[in-house]
């Protein structure tokens, strides 16, 4: 089911009726919460909540299997088995072709032909995430960091979570399993603030992601035929609509499990703003960032050691992170050159020196500042044309095009409807980025704005290709 | 808790409320399609893909096709190519559209290579992601499940419209579909050019099918028991006509061995008499003219059954 469907508007206040009104319990209202999230997953594939229950149950005992031992041996047998275990799930549904077609080109430079045939595999939608959440909760167990629980309930129910079940926020078992062993009051405020949130998740979504996507997909099909400006503007309206649309869905998915008591982990902190490559990956997608810190960064030794170890730990990280987002080298690309823009701050000592809040204490940026946070946007909207991408090729191309100088004004038109929406979006985000989301706005005329917005909403959804979201392929 | 509700619901009202309205702008103007899943279900349909669904006009063959043939209006069910080849999604549709207990209905079923074809570098049906696949209620008006599920565009646009009205693409209440462009001779020429190179990059992507020849006998099957079933292979410009053939060179044996109980018109060689848009639809003053051989045929055809 979609955020941005019509599903969803009947299927939401249905859950929460039921949810507030009429199973007050709490072990009843998690079992809701579970069987919502299975309807939930169930109307994209029914098929493959197998995938999600198999791993609830799978991690559910290896955690209990955790407490009952103390050994050390076999405690790291069963983590091995929930690694392999995870892993390889998610390995076989989204690498296996990936390998067997790099296995096969390989032996065919040498000369050699094999055989061996790609499956027809779909790609469960949310694999990526669920897995990694199920992981969090064994290798947290495993660390005694976390009690595991007996509770398979509220358990699957985590994992199963609807609200960020297909794309995130990737929620530690630390933070959100505890929240379905206490007894959710509603609290208005708090409701009303995931209204608030997911009004501005649509907004972001449907209202920018969507009408980038539009030019987006133009450009890059036709980028041979594109002008050097115009790949330019592809390429930004890319970062525009990746963030809007992830940002979006977090916001949605943050905003959505507050209606119903939970409080789910923040994902997007004004990344655009960030003045060097370091603070963005602060920034942007922190679920999956700390994720990757907290479970392979620092067991890798993380900036400790010797500067190889620093620069390999970086790289592994980076490309890691590249590959978890899907089975191209497009990606391990992106990652990669992500990880070169990281270098020159990790060597030199200064990955940290922006963790204050730009302009913190003036309205604008400063003239540094803006050099800053224009420099870093262009590098990383220079690597989302990888991720963009469908082949190296394409990116490879994409990019000679931009320099072709003898064809490099664009036809204007059809970016006159886009650019007023992107700088009054910024303008917005600017003036927000202390607080929670975009529109904390004054009670005098907030009330305009909302109905503006949802106006926006109803206006520019459709039910075209473009709008799902570009996380469900990860 | 009462007070967000209250907030809630008047904000779900709101919305609903709106969505409701809007659905009553939508007309022939919405989308090539929409109209056609307003009306009742039909005793006798025009099948086949766009060059039906603009060539073939239902109240020319009301008029002159002889009651004892055809005593009810036909309704014009034709898509496009990627909407409705024969096969699996077309066959479901027209089963929805079809009155169960109707009988001495009259179905002309265009029939030509595209409409029996596969996309080869498709390992699915190109119309199983398509309107027709996401739709439940096919005869309702206004058909919410169509303006929700299938509209392309928001249904703000349905207010748009009635201000902004673009009657290039005009979807008549029986169900053919009007359109109005320009015929000048440049822009003829250029536009059947480009169509041209189309069909011919089709033509390297396209391959009979014997699913889709599967489905087509199974329509016909379905459809025989409702009255009687003619098969039509309406006429195009000669180019278009030269990259068919090369598709599929023996298309009419197939056609009259595989179903050769069966009535089968076949106007290929006629498009001397008529007019395109692009080469490959009837201009609609030419659509008028092939509906009327096409019904006199019809006439004489079963006169001397």
């Amino acid at each position: 089911m979609l955020f941005n469907s019509i599903e969803f508007l009947i299927f939401l206040p249905i859950v929460f009726l039921l949810y507030w009104f009429v199973f007050k319990k709490l072990s009843i209202q998690n079992v809701l919460i579970l069987i919502a999230s299975y309807v939930f997953y169930g109307w994209w594939d029914w098929r493959f909540l197998s995938l999600i229950i198999l791993s609830t149950v799978v991690d559910y005992i290896l955690g209990l299997q955790l407490k009952k031992t103390t050994e050390k041996k076999q405690r790291k047998r069963l983590l091995i088995i929930s690694l392999v275990f995870n892993l390889g799930l998610l390995g076989f549904f989204k690498y296996y072709n990936f390998f067997i077609d790099n296995w096969i080109e390989a032996w065919e430079a040498i000369g050699v032909t094999m055989h061996a045939s790609s499956l027809n595999i779909i790609l469960p939608v949310g694999i990526s995430f669920y897995t990694f959440q199920t992981l969090s909760y064994t290798i947290d167990v495993y660390r005694e960091k976390l009690e595991p629980t007996k509770n398979f309930i509220a358990f699957a129910s985590f994992v199963a979570f609807f609200p960020q079940l297909v794309a995130g926020p990737i929620e530690r078992a630390t933070n959100l399993l505890p929240q379905f062993y206490k007894k959710r009051e509603f609290n208005y405020d708090f409701a009303v603030s995931g209204m608030k949130l997911i009004l501005w998740g649509l907004v972001k979504k449907v209202v920018i992601a969507d009408s980038c996507a539009v030019l987006v997909n133009r450009i890059f099909e036709n980028h041979q035929d594109e002008s050097g400006l115009a790949l330019c503007m592809g390429a930004i309206y890319f970062a525009f609509q990746i963030y809007c649309d992830f940002s979006g869905y977090s916001d949605i998915a943050i905003g959505t499990s507050r209606l119903f008591g939970f409080k789910l982990m923040r994902n997007f902190n004004y990344p655009y703003f960030s003045r060097d490559i370091a603070e963005f990956w602060r920034r942007w997608h922190i679920s999956l960032s700390t994720w990757f810190r907290d479970y392979l960064y620092i067991p890798l030794g993380g900036s400790r050691g010797s500067l190889k170890i620093k620069i390999r730990n970086v790289f592994v990280i980076f490309l890691v992170s590249g590959f978890w987002h899907g089975a191209n080298w497009t990606f391990i690309i992106w990652g990669g050159l992500n990880a070169l823009f990281f270098l020159p701050l990790l060597i030199g000592g200064k990955n940290r020196k922006n963790l204050n809040e730009v302009a913190a204490t003036s309205i604008l940026p400063s003239f540094k500042e803006i050099l800053q946070i224009l420099g870093t946007f262009t590098i990383t909207t220079f690597a989302w044309i990888f991720f963009r991408a469908t082949s190296l090729t394409q990116a490879v191309e994409y990019i000679q095009n931009i320099f072709n100088f003898n064809n490099f004004i664009p036809d204007v038109i059809r970016h006159k409807k886009i650019i007023p929406f992107l700088v009054l979006f910024v303008i917005m985000e600017w003036f927000s980025r202390r607080q929670e989301y975009a529109i904390v706005l004054d009670k005098k005329y907030r009330i305009v704005f909302y109905m503006l917005f949802a106006f926006m909403i109803l206006y520019y959804a459709s039910v075209d290709e473009k709008s799902s979201f570009i996380y469900f392929q990860f | 808790m009462k007070r967000f509700i209250i907030k809630i619901s008047f904000l779900i009202i709101a919305i609903t409320t709106t969505y409701i309205l809007l659905g009553f702008l939508a007309d022939g103007t919405t989308d090539p399609f929409y109209l056609r899943f307003t009306s009742p279900k039909q005793k006798s349909l025009i099948l086949g893909t766009s060059r039906a669904a603009q060539g073939v006009r239902p109240e020319i063959l009301d008029s002159v096709i002889d009651k004892k043939i055809l005593n009810h209006s036909i309704y014009n069910f034709a898509f496009t190519i990627l909407h409705s080849p024969y096969g699996e999604t077309y066959y479901k549709t027209i089963k929805s559209k079809l009155g169960e207990n109707s009988f001495n209905g009259l179905f002309i079923l265009s029939v030509d290579p595209w409409s029996i074809s596969q996309k080869t570098n498709l390992n699915y049906d190109i119309e199983s992601k398509k309107e027709l696949s996401k739709l439940t209620f096919f005869n309702m008006n206004p058909n919410y499940d169509y303006l929700i599920n299938s509209y392309k565009n928001s249904m703000f646009n349905l207010l748009i419209n009635k201000f902004n009205r673009d009657s290039t693409l005009l979807l008549h209440k029986n169900g053919w579909l009007e359109v109005n462009i320009n015929m000048e001779k440049d822009e003829l020429r250029k536009r059947t050019l480009s169509k041209i190179e189309v069909y011919k990059e089709n033509g390297k992507k396209y391959k009979i099918s014997d699913k889709r020849i599967f489905w087509l006998d199974k329509t016909i099957r379905l459809l025989k028991k409702h009255g009687r079933v003619i098969l039509v292979r309406i006429p195009v410009n000669k180019e278009i006509l030269a990259i068919e053939n090369e598709l599929c060179e023996n298309f009419d044996s197939i056609i009259n061995t595989r179903f050769n109980n069966l009535l089968y018109l076949n106007y290929k060689e006629d498009s001397n008499n008529y007019t395109f848009v692009d080469g490959n639809h009837l201009y609609k003053a030419s659509g008028k003219i092939f509906s009327k051989k096409l019904a006199n045929d019809i006439n004489n055809l079963f006169f001397n059954e």
